[in-house]
């Protein structure tokens, strides 16, 4: 089944929106995020570019400024909401982790 | 030594791979992508180099958009930082390209890419399937009715055997495109949830299209050729303006929507006047050309010239008939008209010819067709075509039928009568091995000397 669009984000998603709670120009993102993962996550500029326009149309970012070509974004409260949830899932998967027997903890004692 | 070529493309919107691949190994020979036309590509000539090429989707842009629209400048932006430069905009498919030994990807999130591509499909190839699908299918069953319930009939006309093939390959055409695109979506689906990359669409899907693309071709020259060669020059003639002029109505439409978009006018303004353009050229081309046909008389071989007497226009040079109203009255024929429609394929040709005089102060009509069978298996559903049985609802209703009769009166090997209901008719199915002629005599029942010169005249030789 199909999942429900921005239920859970992508790597790429949860990177802009990370990248996206300070303003920054769209450009920008691409190489804060490479920055932030140490090369780990590349962003095409295709994918941003889509990313971009599908969180602004959802409203999870909105343009802050435009100055001649050049467009700034930053989080907005869905957007926050959106990114918050997921560390909480993450968190939680972590714990699960954690506390699930055969783990590495339980087979060093 | 020519800077620029054209070629004619035939990618499918979603076939990425194949757009990306063919323009890397263009680039290698030395050919860099300037324009994308809907279907003709032009190419300028540069050093032959290592260029990569990548497309990404827009699908909320529309070919009417005056362009660059402020997406497409973001998009552009974006690209540019990461050292992809814009080559052209092909439908909604973005095409950049970069010379740097190891970019970003255009696209780094293939699921992302799986769902612009699906998003394009439903909003730009969708919808011009599933108009054209269920189009194609009726002209299709009805092509098929046809060859069912009339085989001599279609058999017997090259437009007709020409059209029912287009329609055909038409359907063909459509179905695969949806089937090739439904099989690459779920191959897709799979391979990006286990972590994969989109799948490419099949050689096999390419041969097809570019097979049935080759068929059209071929069917189209052979189709004229034989018009040529044949006694029906005119319908090639017409099929080749009629492909002239919608070939100009096809640049007048793009001629105006490029330039509504040039000049900047909004999408909904730029779809309105384009599709005003279309639709009354369109009725303009077919209009004029049914027109003229009718007008010149063109598959009636010309008007000539005429002149009138009593209120009706005759012949001052009659065409030459097999068979005339002089020879059967023996009469001189003062005026006269004339008419000759002749078609035919392989299999089958039919002569039509029609005459209207007036001798010795009356109206004499005459009309017949004759029928040559070429392919022997069509005699038989032919001759049964011929003489199948016609209802003409009314009060009384009246039938049509035919008896048989002596044929050795004609010369021939068997006669059928027409009769309407129990009325003998005026008309008559003469058959020879090879030859068919149906006539409408005006003065029934015929002499025997009249049918005899029917027989001698209109038999096979």
């Amino acid at each position: 089944m199909a999942r429900e669009k921005f239920q859970t984000l992508t790597e790429p998603m949860f990177y802009i929106l990370l990248c996206l709670r300070r303003e920054c120009c769209g450009a920008d993102i691409a190489a804060q995020v490479r920055d932030l993962t140490q090369g780990r996550v590349s962003m095409g500029p295709g994918t941003l570019y889509n990313l971009l326009d599908s969180f602004l149309q959802a409203g999870m970012i909105r343009e802050t400024r435009v100055e001649g070509r050049k467009r700034s974004y930053l989080i907005t409260d869905r957007g926050r909401e959106a990114l918050e949830a997921e560390v909480c899932r993450l968190r939680t998967l972590l714990a699960d982790y954690g506390r699930c027997p055969g783990g590495r903890e339980e087979e060093r004692s | 030594m020519k800077n620029r070529k054209r070629r004619f493309v035939n990618f499918n919107l979603y076939d990425y791979q194949a757009v990306e691949e063919h323009l890397s190994a263009m680039a290698a020979r030395g050919w860099r992508l300037e324009k994308a036309g809907n279907q003709i590509w032009t190419y300028r000539r540069a050093e032959p180099a290592k260029v990569r090429y990548a497309v990404t989707y827009s699908p909320s842009l529309s070919q009417f958009d005056p362009g660059p629209t402020e997406g497409q400048e973001r998009l552009e932006d974006l690209c540019a930082a990461a050292g992809w430069e814009k080559v052209c905009g092909w439908l909604q498919m973005q095409i950049f390209s970069t010379e740097a030994e190891n970019p970003v990807p255009l696209e780094t999130d293939e699921a992302l890419r799986l769902e612009n591509i699906h998003r394009t499909v439903k909003r730009h190839f969708y919808p011009a399937h599933f108009v054209m699908l269920p189009l194609s299918l009726f002209m299709l069953a009805s092509f098929v009715n046809s060859l069912i319930r009339t085989p001599a009939r279609v058999f017997g006309s090259n437009s007709r055997l020409f059209s029912g093939a287009m329609y055909l390959l038409l359907t063909v055409m459509l179905l695969v495109n949806l089937g090739a695109y439904w099989l690459w979506r779920r191959r897709s689906l799979r391979s990006v949830e286990a972590g994969g990359r989109c799948v490419r669409l099949g050689p096999g899907y390419r041969r097809i299209a570019w097979g049935t693309l080759g068929l059209v071709f071929i069917l189209a020259a052979v189709y004229v050729l034989s018009s040529f060669l044949g006694s029906q020059k005119i319908y090639g003639v017409y099929f080749l303006v009629y492909l002239v002029f919608f070939t100009l109505l096809t640049l007048a439409v793009h001629g105006t929507k490029n330039l509504l978009k040039r000049r900047g006018v909004s999408r909904g303004k730029n779809m309105a006047a384009t599709l005003t353009v279309d639709i009354v050229l369109a009725l303009a081309l077919v209009g004029g050309l049914t027109w003229s046909a009718m007008h010149f008389g063109w598959f009636t071989g010309g008007e000539g010239e005429t002149y009138t007497y009593q209120n009706q226009t005759w012949d001052a040079d009659p065409i030459d008939i097999p068979l005339t109203a002089a020879d059967l009255t023996g009469q001189p024929v003062q005026h006269t008209r004339r008419d000759a429609m002749q078609d035919g394929t392989v299999f089958l040709s039919n002569q039509q010819y029609w005459e209207t005089a007036l001798v010795d102060g009356d109206l004499y009509v005459l009309s017949y067709d004759l029928r040559d069978v070429r392919a022997g298996w069509l005699y038989e559903p032919l001759l049964e075509e011929l003489l199948g049985t016609e209802k003409r609802t009314g009060i009384p209703l009246m039938e049509r039928r035919y008896v048989q009769e002596d044929a050795s009166p004609w010369g021939a090997e068997a006669a059928w009568r027409q009769y309407w209901n129990e009325t003998p008719g005026d008309s008559w199915l003469l058959c020879w091995p090879e030859r068919i002629v149906g006539i409408r005599l005006d003065s029934v029942p015929p002499s025997a000397e009249e049918m005899a010169l029917v027989g001698d005249l209109l038999g096979p030789a």
